[in-house]
């Protein structure tokens, strides 16, 4: 999808320190437009996860602030969860429901949507995701792949316009990995954007417009995928094959 | 198996309270009637053998130490029988009678658990809590469906946590203290760690207990005919 020219995202002097007096994230500021796919990369610890828990203000900062489509996070929270959906790494801790049907509407019911709406949103977040056959099934009998694509689904269901996945890939088997990139790119082709975390930049390269390398804190690089693709190492992050391959038989 | 599930979940749950009760308090007859009504409600529920053979897996060698312990006299001196370990006849009964009582509330739980939702489980606690001035219904029942839907993730993580440490010879250590503390603090730190995981995912998802909305529970004719049978049979259980 192509960016819109609007900001949907406006990160500015954002600053964290954890009260062991470790930095989280240190002033960092960037904009992310409306249908933007993004990738956030960088070494374990960089900062990758507290920056995306500012965004829909799990985490608030110590100073400087984020703005979503131009109000701050902070002067409505609930308006902030319901734009941008986090998904967590750990797929197994943010399933709530006991099937599959009820975590995607726990979301929905939080809003105090009407039963007929739930029911409306429930079921065409599962058929984005592909997973309308596994309603009744229980989460913790589900695929990885399974499981994050019912994590998706049940930010889906919140209808948010942002969807910021925090190493979707993680733990992940091929057949997975696959299942939820397509579904991703699928979303983003719709009009979502997204914002993802990951250490193999192998897996979104052809499909994020833009990456955002981190390191101790900071944003490093930031800038359209091809043109930083090939300095990710400075970042602690893996060169992707293709680069390597490039670079050895051009 | 459809009654069952479609039944009022705080009838439900009222019927099992009442002969769980009442189980504790039958004598011979009323043993006899309660296994008829489980008989009855296997049919009703078209349990498989299997399932309850199972089930009752689990239970087999608590029952076998209850009967043992009252069943099985064991004196320090040789008495007159001349032996050590001697069959209390009087006990054996008594043991039995309990191992009964025991089987029956065990079947009355897979019951429970096979024809109820644990949100249907949920709004019942909710409603039952409702007249108790600070008793958040609430949120007790929600962090009873929290429980329900861990159990599982819990349980895989204290067997990961144990083959791990098993794969590290922690067998070869004979203090129980020793082994109890390697296996338990790790697994709690994770246990912590995930709910504290799982918070964050709620707030994301603009959890509020208020907001959360109930099932909806109309307890219809068959229900409060079915409450009203197990008053009535519960009451001449009692009284005879």
């Amino acid at each position: 999808m192509t960016p819109s020219g609007i900001p949907i995202i406006d990160v500015s002097h954002l600053s964290r320190r954890f009260p062991d007096g470790t930095l989280g994230i240190d002033d960092i500021s960037f904009k992310i437009e409306k249908g933007e796919f993004v990738v956030v990369a960088g070494h374990n610890g960089c900062g990758k996860t507290t920056l995306f828990r500012h965004l829909n203000g799990l985490l608030a900062p110590d100073s400087g602030d984020v703005k979503i489509d131009g109000i701050p996070v902070s002067a409505d929270i609930l308006r902030a969860r319901q734009m941008v959906g986090l998904v967590f790494q750990d797929a197994d801790s943010q399933i709530v429901g006991e099937t599959v049907y009820d975590d995607v509407a726990f979301g929905p019911e939080n809003l105090c949507l009407d039963p007929a709406e739930v029911c409306r949103r429930v079921t065409s977040a599962l058929i984005a995701v592909g997973m309308v056959h596994l309603s009744d099934q229980k989460p913790h009998r589900l695929s990885g792949g399974e499981k994050r694509r019912l994590a998706i689904a049940g930010i889906l269901a919140m209808e948010s316009q942002v969807l910021v996945l925090d190493e979707p890939f993680a733990n992940l088997d091929y057949s997975g990995m696959l299942q939820v990139l397509s579904r991703i790119t699928q979303l983003n082709r719709s009009g979502k954007t997204i914002i993802l975390s990951t250490h193999d930049l192998d897996k979104t390269m052809g499909h994020a417009g833009r990456l955002i390398l981190m390191k101790n804190g900071s944003i490093l690089r930031d800038g359209r995928f091809e043109n930083i693709i090939r300095d990710v190492a400075c970042a602690g992050v893996k060169t992707p094959c293709a680069c390597r391959m490039e670079a050895l038989y051009g | 198996m459809k009654s069952l599930v479609d039944m009022d979940v705080r009838i439900k749950m009222a019927c099992m309270a009442f002969f769980s009760i009442v189980v504790l308090k039958a004598g011979a007859n009323g043993l006899i009637a309660l296994s008829i009504l489980c008989i009855a409600l296997w049919g009703v529920a078209r349990f498989k053998a299997i399932e309850i053979i199972r089930h009752f897996r689990m239970i087999v060698l608590l029952l076998a130490i209850v009967f043992l312990a009252r069943a099985v006299t064991v004196s320090f001196f040789i008495g007159a029988a001349g032996r050590l370990i001697s069959l209390d006849p009087k006990g054996a009964v008594e043991g039995a009678v309990i191992c009964w009582r025991l089987v029956i509330l065990t079947f009355l739980g897979i019951v429970w658990m096979s024809t109820t939702r644990p949100s249907g489980i949920r709004t019942a606690v909710e409603w039952f809590c409702r007249p108790f001035p600070g008793m958040h219904g609430k949120q007790v029942a929600t962090m009873m469906g929290l429980v329900v839907r861990f159990l599982p993730v819990l349980l895989e993580r204290a067997r990961e946590t144990s083959a791990a440490q098993q794969c590290r010879c922690i067998q070869n250590r004979r203090n129980p203290v020793y082994r109890t503390v390697k296996f338990a603090i790790p697994l709690l730190c994770r246990t912590l760690e995930t709910a504290d995981q799982l918070a964050d995912a709620m707030e994301a998802r603009c959890f509020r207990p208020e907001n959360s909305r109930p099932l909806a529970l109309k307890p219809g004719r068959s229900d409060w005919l079915a409450l009203l049978g197990t008053t009535v049979l519960c009451a001449l259980i009692l009284v005879s």
